[in-house]
Formats: C-alpha cells, structure tokens, sequence
C-alpha cells in the first residue's frame, strides 16, 4: 500500500513538473521570440548604427585600445600618454560618438581574440607585432591611405607612409618611430683607451670590446643576445643586397645568401668574444648595468633608452648609430581602425588618427613621452632645447642622428616575422658560450628558418 | 508461470525506471561534459586536419583526403623543434614520476613522524609550492644568473675560471629546467601525505607487534596501502611534466635545446604571424594522445608491480 502511495505521489511529481516544464516552454517560447526580434532590432541597429542612436537618444561609443596601463610612479611617459588620449575625449566629449580609452596589459591577446573571432577592435594602438596578417586578410582593418592622401598628412605620418604601404594600403599609423642606435659610456671607452672611432667599423668595435674586457674591473663590452641581433640588421644594412632583403619578406634565396651568413657570423663571433655571461634574450635583465652601474661600454637600445639613464651617468652616456652610418627605424605596429563601423564612428577614428600625428601632440611626445614622434615636421633640437631637460636633449640627439643616417633600414622583426627573429637571437645566445661551433650552428640555424618559413 | 512473468514484467519496469532516474541526473554533467571538454577535443583533432592559418582564420579548410596529413607532415618532417620538444616532455614526464613521486613520498613519510615541531616544518614546506610556476621560472632566472647567481661561484669551486650562462649550454640547460620545477612537490607530498595520516592506528600496532617498526612498517605497511594514491600522483607528475611550459618561457625560450611540447604550440599559434592554428592543433593533438599513453603506462606499471608482489606471497 505504501508503495502505491508513494508511486502515485512520484507519479503526480513528476506530471506537476512536466506541466510547469510545458508552462515554462511556452513561456520560453515567448521569451525566445522577444529575443528573436531583439537580435533582429540588434542587426537593424548594426546596420543603421546612426539611426538607432538618435532615435534613442544614446551616443555611440568609439572604444580606443591601448597598452599605456602603467602608473606614473612605474612609467611616467604611460601617464603623459593617457593625459594625450583624455585630452582627445575631453574636446570630443559634446560630439555624438564618446571617445573611450581603454588602458590594458593584455592588448595583443584581446585582438588576437578578436580577430579569431572575426571581429577587430574599434581602435586599437597595436603592440610589437603590428595589425596582424590574418585581420588584414579578412579585410577587418581600415585603409588609412585614402584619409592621409587626401587631408596632406604624408609628413605628419612621417616613415609610417613608406614602411606601412601594403600593395598601395596603408592599415596602421604609429604615432612615434622605434629607432635605434647604440648607446655608449665615454667613461669606460676612456678607461679603456679607445674613442668614438670604435664605431667606424665592426673590426673596429670588436677590438674596442677586447680592451673594454680587459680592464678586468669587472666591465664588459655589451649586452648581447637580443641587442645584438641588430648587429645582423645593421651588417645586412651595409649592402644593397641586404637593404633589399631586409625589406622584403624571409625567403630561402635570403636564408641561403652571402650576406645574411657574414652578417650573422659577424654578430655571433663579437658574441662569443663578449661571453655568454653577458647575453640575454631581454636586454631588460642586465640593461642597469649600463644604465645605472656604468659597467658596460655598449648598449644595443632605441633612442628612448634617453630617459633610462642615471641622472650620474648623463655626461657620460652617449648615442651613436651603427657603424657605416647606418640606423634601424621602424614604424612597428601604430593606430589601427576596424573596418565597417558606422560613418560617426569612424570619422572620430580617422579625426583621432590626424590629432594623434599633430605636431601639437607630436611635440607632447617628444618631450614628455620622450619617444621619437613620426611627424617629420618638428625640429627636435629646438625642442630639446627649450625643455631644458638633459634626458630631452640626449634623446634629441639620438632622434636626430638615427634620422639623419645615411642608411635607414626596418628592423627585421617587423618584416620576416618574430618567430624567425626569435629563432636568430637564439642562435646567437647559444653561438655566445665558449668554444660553439658558429658555422655548424648557422647551418642549423638555416635549416630552421627553411622550416618556419614552409 | 503466469506470476513469474508478471514478476519479470515488474522487475523490468523497475530497471527501466532506475536508468531513466540515473539518466536524468547524469544529463547535466554529461552536457556540460560535451560542451566543454569533448567539443573542443573533437575539434582539435578536426581541425588538425585542416589548413587553418592567418589566410582563413574563420574558416578551416578540410584538407581532403589525399592531404590529409600535411599538417602532421610539417610538424613531424619540417618543423625544426618538435622532435627536441617531444624528446624533452617525454623525459620530464619520466622524471616527474621517476624523481618526484619518490622524492614527494620520503618527505610525506618523514611529515606523518609525530615528532616535535612537525607542524610547523610542514607548514614552512608547503609556503614555497604556493609560488606560482611563473615566478618562480623569474626566481630561478636569478639563480642562475652567471654574473650574480649562486649557481656559477658553486660551479667555479670544481670548476676554475668557468664563466659561462648554463641556460645556454646544451645538457646543463635541460638540468637547470627540470631542477628549476622537480623538487617543487607541495601538492603531490600532501596527497600522500593525506592518505599515510588514514592508515588505521591498528594496522600500525599490529605491525608493531610483529615486529616491524620504523622504515620496516614504511615500507612493507604504509607505502602497499598508498598505492592507489601512489599511482594517482604519478599519473598526475608525469603529465604535468610532459606539459611544461612556464619554465622554458621564462628560463630560455627554448634555446640550447630546451623546447617542449606545450612551448612548441605557442610559438606556432601566437608567436608565429602566419598564425598556425591547425599546425598547434596537430601538435595538441600528439599532446593529448601521448597524454593517454602516459596514462596507460603508469596504470600498467603499477598494475605490473602489484602482481608481482602477489606471487611472493
């Protein structure tokens, strides 16, 4: 009996719960509907974004991606950065799209993602790694070529013109230049009895470093690693046939070619005389010794490496260019803007892009960013000079002697690829210990790139 | 004859109720089961039989049947680091079950003696396995730092005049990478531990009074009883080990022939701008299959050892 009780209670449980079930689905089904046609309403207002904003009276939001998260007390130029940024929105703040910064640590991964996903961010100042190919591909990025041509900003974009041209399009503008040089203590060049004319030639450099070593107060020639895969750069740079290949993407013909072994034997022999002690795969791992302990002669780093130096070692720091007065400029990654936006949102991108390459903002990054800025307008001597900062001044000079280089090459990263540029840097740390045989491995170094490059 | 069938009838009702029940309940569990981790690995292996690079990133391409094996083509005869990086995560997983687990095992037999201060060297133990494997590849970057790491001066005293950085010389690197994560064992010695502490006080003074005391009742009493737990950890060790990533990340990014699996994938999804994805699926899928193996060879070995000890009773 008291089974057929409970079976007919589980009996009537279970029947309550399949109504309320078929209840909830009905309700369900209402629901789904209204969801329905709130994903149609949603596909409408992607269609007529505009329309949509101001039948409902909201504004549209221009999201701006970018990696100057850090505090000013860790990175002060991030600040002066954001302030840069702020000040675009701050004047844009009456207009029907809001400007909206975002700061973040993670930016690569978030338009990795997206892009995976299909989609591009609004905006973004994209890292090291530039617009990546596989956006492009999908014709997810914005061509700013059109915009510059037509509103003269050829100067104001500067190298960004030339080094960013993709088949006559332009889908990224870097508002400053990576540029590089070499950095070198006078005070330890003195000690050791040599001068500036080290940097005439590489045999000149590699025996300068000799004498560097041989002071044996525990100071050492340079950082080598990743700083000295620029010494590949520059090498290649000092032929046409280099120049050329530097350009253009990795091909067997270049992996197998002349120049590309002297240049890579090159660097890997100064290496191995510098000693592995003294290589690093991030030039940040040893780059106090130079900047704050004075205990290294050379710094392969970027004319920003201005306002790293200890205010102790201003006077005796100073910039140079590669020998064969060569320079590595680079526009890198830069402002890109996502295709198929509404016209409001995109004219506020392309407004952001001209603000961002002003001389007014370029000026601002100069000198309280203390980066190189891309607009080829500025006299940076001028500037420097009215700053009366010495940081300022040194970075002038840095600025201007990489702009002035006879030679000016991009850096082989942006162009045949991070991984290969990872795979030469580690080549080269390993090529620094001891006793390594450098041909043997510039062969499988060789081998390697045919690989990643298939 | 008429009852028996009604009984029969009854009892089959009854087993067609109970598996609708068990269904039921496991439903939820199977869904998400499905959704989170037999949809990606379906998927993973799908599209590791796809081109699917910076050129469709959207879309795989099937490759058809006749190229079917282009991207395990690439991984196994072109690209340059993964036969190192198999070779390394195969040797650190045979480490980690190798090395570890006994290493973990003494330090949790030596954690249940019920001496003085026990607690508090047992507390001490666990602080340093709450670093995350991130830092402390920063912390052992530090250690083995040839102008101010301790490691170089300890080397100079066998070795006059030596200068070198050991994370760039073939062989030490791959030392100084497995040191660098083998002794960090916090999680495994408290499995153990956990399980020396539920050993029944009987058993103990029974084997007392056998005569087995100390190392003895270790030994023939307490490690036979962990065994399940034993092989939990191993299985656990090993493949955490063949999945090494933070370690060669921080510590050489993969120079001086220190590449692992999980590194490799890395460098062909992210690192690479031609965006590799269905190559890194290809290589996931080697991952997850070696993964298995690794699962039935520790199950076989202890089963193999439990056998063993059988016969000699």
């Amino acid at each position: 009996m008291r089974k057929k009780l409970i079976s007919i209670l589980l009996a009537t449980a279970m029947c309550g719960s399949m109504l309320a079930g078929c209840g909830s689905n009905n309700a369900g089904n209402a629901v789904e509907k209204e969801t329905e046609s709130a994903a149609e309403t949603a596909a409408a207002s992607e269609e007529a974004p505009e329309a949509e904003a101001s039948q409902t009276g909201e504004k549209e939001v221009l999201e701006f991606y970018h990696g100057y998260y850090q505090d000013e007390s860790e990175w002060a130029a991030a600040q002066a950065m954001r302030d840069i940024y702020d000040e675009f929105a701050n004047a844009h703040a009456d207009g029907s799209v809001t400007f909206k910064p975002i700061a973040v640590e993670n930016r690569d991964d978030i338009v990795s993602v997206k892009v995976a996903g299909g989609s591009f961010p609004d905006i973004v100042d994209a890292g090291g790694g530039g617009v990546p190919l596989a956006a492009i591909q999908q014709n997810l990025v914005y061509d700013l070529k059109p915009y510059i041509d037509e509103n003269n900003l050829q100067d104001a974009v500067g190298i960004n013109y030339t080094q960013h041209d993709q088949d006559g399009h332009i889908y990224a503008v870097h508002d400053q230049i990576e540029s590089r040089g070499l950095w070198y203590n006078a005070d330890v060049f003195e000690k050791a009895g040599v001068s500036a004319d080290a940097f005439s030639d590489w045999a000149s450099f590699g025996e300068a470093m000799a004498k560097i070593r041989e002071l044996g107060d525990g100071s050492y020639g340079y950082i080598a690693g990743q700083g000295s895969s620029f010494i590949i750069n520059a090498v290649m740079a000092s032929s046409e046939n280099g120049r050329k290949m530097l350009e253009s993407e990795l091909t067997e013909e270049v992996i197998n070619s002349d120049e590309f072994a002297e240049a890579f034997k090159t660097a890997a022999k100064l290496d191995q005389e510098n000693g592995s002690e003294h290589t690093t795969d991030d030039n940040g791992n040893l780059m106090a010794d130079f900047n704050t302990n004075g205990t290294v002669g050379v710094l392969f780093n970027g004319v920003w490496n201005a306002s790293g130096i200890d205010a102790s070692l201003t006077e005796a720091i100073e910039p140079v260019i590669f020998p064969g007065d060569i320079s590595i400029a680079s526009a890198g990654g830069g402002i890109a803007v996502a295709n198929g936006m509404s016209e409001a949102k995109t004219e506020l991108a392309l407004e952001f892009v001209k603000y961002m390459t002003s001389a007014e903002v370029q000026e601002k990054i100069f000198t309280e960013v203390q980066a190189n800025p891309c607009n080829m307008t500025l006299d940076l001597n001028a500037l420097a000079e009215g700053s009366g900062n010495a940081a300022t001044m040194k970075l002038a000079e840095a600025c201007s002697q990489v702009n002035n280089a006879g030679t000016i090459v991009i850096d082989m990263g942006y162009t045949w690829g991070s991984d290969v540029k990872s795979a030469i840097i580690n080549a080269l740390m390993e090529c620094a210990v001891s006793g390594t045989d450098i041909d043997a491995r510039f062969e499988l170094l060789q081998k390697e790139l045919v690989a990643l490059i298939g | 004859m008429a009852g028996l069938q009604t009984n029969k009838k009854k009892k089959n009702k009854l087993g067609m109720r109970r598996t609708g029940f068990i269904m039921a309940f496991l439903a939820p569990t199977l869904l998400v089961f499905c959704v989170f981790y037999l949809y990606p690995i379906v998927t993973v292996f799908a599209t590791s039989f796809c081109k699917w690079d910076y050129t469709n990133i959207t879309s795989p391409e099937f490759f058809g049947f006749g190229n079917l094996w282009d991207n395990y083509n690439y991984i196994f005869n072109k690209y340059p680091f993964f036969w190192e990086a198999l070779r390394n995560s195969t040797t650190w997983a045979i480490l980690g079950a190798v090395v570890q687990i006994p290493i973990a095992t003494l330090i949790a037999l030596a954690l249940s003696r019920k001496v003085k201060g026990v607690k508090w060297v047992r507390n001490i133990y666990i602080v340093p396995n709450m670093i995350s494997t991130a830092a402390m590849g920063i912390i052992f970057l530090q250690l083995y730092n040839p102008s101010y790491g301790i490691i170089n001066p300890v080397i100079r005293l066998f070795k006059k005049g030596f200068s070198d950085n050991i994370l760039l010389l073939h062989g030490p690197a791959f030392v100084a990478m497995t040191c660098a994560y083998i002794f960090f064992t916090g999680t495994t010695t408290l499995m153990i531990l956990g399980n020396i502490m539920a050993v029944p006080e009987e058993v103990r003074e029974a084997a007392m009074l056998d005569g087995a005391s100390g190392l003895k009742q270790d030994w023939y009493i307490v490690i036979p009883m962990i065994k399940g737990t034993l092989k939990t950890v191993s299985t656990l060790a090993a493949t955490s080990g063949f999945l090494i990533y933070n370690e060669v990340y921080f510590l050489t990014k993969g120079a001086a022939g220190t590449y692992s699996i999980s590194y490799v994938i890395r460098e062909l999804a992210i690192s690479s701008p031609r965006t590799q994805f269905g190559r890194a699926n290809a290589v996931a899928v080697i991952q997850i299959l070696a993964g298995m193996v690794i699962i039935v060879v520790v199950n076989l070995l202890y089963s193999m050892n439990l056998g063993k000890k059988r016969i000699d009773r």
